[in-house]
């Protein structure tokens, strides 16, 4: 019995262990390799030289990258908070919101190449919009849009039913019990939820490739024309081989974002949980 | 009796198909406090969550029979017109997480009243009403979590007070308290019962006995016996109700 314990203790630790070693390992690699690249040049100037991308920066990528998150998140927090306050304090019928709760699951299964595909047919095609920064985003949207929806929907359940019965016992409407008392009871975890979507997003390079991404572009000023983007590039220049140097850099830039942001959405939820 | 404000005919709820209450047949009266007592799981709270149809948030409760509110059948009302006409205070303290001057405009605002004189008026009136002001007057943006038990319970019934209700449905208010804040608001209920019909639900028969004009014993989800409270103290009718107010079923 007691070794069983031990064993199932040396396992768990083990396992911390080597989680954390990846991940340690991960960035240390990238910082490493990624490090010598990053230069104000490399930051502030778009890709140049013969083969392009092996001179000059990644400005355009970075930019374009903002433009297809902002729009992800505004599309995808936007549809994926209402979902989830519709069927936490709305929907009535318990079969309407299992039905919901699976379509999210699905949603949720969709490999992003498909999701791409999904914007390229309907946005890019069928709508005429070509490849473009609006499509890109809101192929993305709809991607993240599950992973919203779920962290929307516990959140929302959490909130303290007997203050919403408080509400509703004096004659308030669900629309203003929901914005005066829901809503900012959740809202750390809500903007969590939205940061931690814009760090998937951002990372994803599968829904851009038929929608909006670009090897060349300027820095992006029309959202109806395509843009660079960060994964985009990072895949371009290893898959041509174009200057592993700067692949990592433009993967350490990356990385840097996510930590960033991440880091924000922490602190944020740890700031309003005091 | 003709100033009834509140009436159930043969009313009834079942949860779950389970019948919790049933065959309720009574009247309560205007400008006097009636209290509900009766031993726990007899179905107390429930007749008092089917006063203003709180009992329809939740999902598996089913109601019969009619509830009249000056004569008007509370189910062909808007819920949300029937509820600011009859307010609840709950058993725990509910304050908002917000101010204690954001908690008493939150009902005005989602009226309409947006001058900013009109909604200090109307915040100060009813926390001079339940002796709050003095005590909070100073800092009314003060977070009203900060209260103590008893301010916050006193804070409960002044913000149900702005949304202007003729009915106030109190379940077990003073359960969480202490005698000190007990006691204050036990005066407040007194004061209040001038402007308002009050309907409290108490397991304190002392309490019963010092504040309610009217007494209403349940048991086993049937009203058992209905009096001044008076007579009901003095003169219980039944047996089940005699051995109650003697302690047998506490
Ligand atoms: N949501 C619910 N679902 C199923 N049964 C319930 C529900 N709420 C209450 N009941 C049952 O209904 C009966 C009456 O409950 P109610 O809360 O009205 O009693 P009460 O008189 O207020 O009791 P107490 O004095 O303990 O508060 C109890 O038997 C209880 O088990
Ligand atoms: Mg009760």
């Amino acid at each position: 019995m007691k070794l069983k314990t031990a064993l199932v203790k040396l396992w768990a630790v083990a396992s911390c262990c080597l989680t954390f070693g990846v991940i340690f390992f991960l960035f240390a690699y990238i910082f490493a390799k990624g490090a010598g690249a990053i230069t104000w040049e490399f930051l502030t100037e778009s890709p140049k030289g013969m083969i392009i991308g092996t001179e000059g920066g990644i400005l355009p990528a970075i930019v374009g990258s903002a433009w297809y998150t902002g729009i992800a998140c505004l599309f995808g927090a936007t549809l994926g908070i209402c979902t989830a306050v519709y069927q936490v304090y709305y929907c009535r019928s318990q079969r309407l919101s299992n039905a919901i709760a699976l379509v999210m699951q699905c949603m949720a299964g969709v490999p992003s190449i498909v999701m791409g595909l999904f914007g390229y047919t309907l946005l890019v095609l069928t709508l005429g919009w070509g490849k473009c920064i609006l499509a890109g985003g809101i192929t993305q949207g709809v991607m993240i849009l599950p992973f919203i929806q779920v962290r929307a929907e516990k959140a929302l359940r959490e909130v303290d039913q007997n203050l919403v019965r408080a509400s509703y016992a004096m004659g308030m409407s669900r629309a203003y019990t929901v914005r005066r008392i829901v809503l900012p009871q959740c809202l750390p975890q809500l903007v969590s939820g939205v940061i931690l979507g814009a760090c998937y997003a951002m990372g994803a390079c599968a829904p851009l490739i038929f929608t909006g991404a670009v090897i060349i572009a300027k820095v992006p000023k029309d959202l109806m024309k395509p843009a660079m983007a960060l994964p985009y590039h990072l895949y371009m220049l290893l898959t041509q081989g174009t200057s592993s140097v700067n692949a990592y850099g433009t993967a350490f830039v990356m990385m840097i974002i996510v930590l960033v942001t991440n880091s924000l959405a922490t602190w944020f939820a740890w700031r309003n949980k005091k | 009796m003709s100033d009834a404000i509140i009436k159930l005919h043969d009313f009834g709820v079942a949860y779950d198909q389970k019948t919790v209450l049933s065959g309720v047949n009574t009247s309560i009266r205007s400008g006097r406090i009636t209290a509900i007592i009766g031993p726990s799981g007899c179905g107390k709270s429930t007749m008092l969550k089917a006063m203003n149809r709180m009992l329809e948030t939740q999902k598996d409760a089913a109601v019969f029979g009619s509830v009249l509110l000056n004569g008007v059948d509370i189910h062909t009302m808007e819920a949300e017109q029937l509820r600011r006409k009859v307010g609840m205070v709950f058993q725990t303290p509910t304050p908002f997480p917000m101010s204690v001057y954001k908690n008493m405009t939150y009902a005005p605002q989602y009226y309409g009243v947006t001058g900013k004189q009109e909604l200090s008026r109307i915040v100060r009136e009813n926390l001079e009403v339940t002796g709050l002001w003095e005590e909070v007057k100073d800092d009314l943006n003060k977070s009203a979590l900060k209260l103590s038990g008893g301010q916050q319970q006193r804070l409960c019934i002044a913000r149900a007070l702005t949304a202007q209700p003729e009915v106030l449905l109190l379940d077990e208010p003073c359960s969480a308290l202490d005698v000190k804040s007990t006691q204050v608001i036990e005066e407040l209920l007194l004061k209040l019962k001038e402007t308002y019909t009050i309907v409290i639900v108490t397991h304190n028969l002392f309490q019963a006995r010092r504040i309610a004009d009217d007494c209403i014993f349940m048991l086993n989800g049937e009203l058992w016996e209905q009096n001044t409270t008076e007579e009901l103290f003095a003169n219980p009718q039944k047996k089940e109700t005699r051995d109650y107010l003697q302690g047998v079923y506490a």
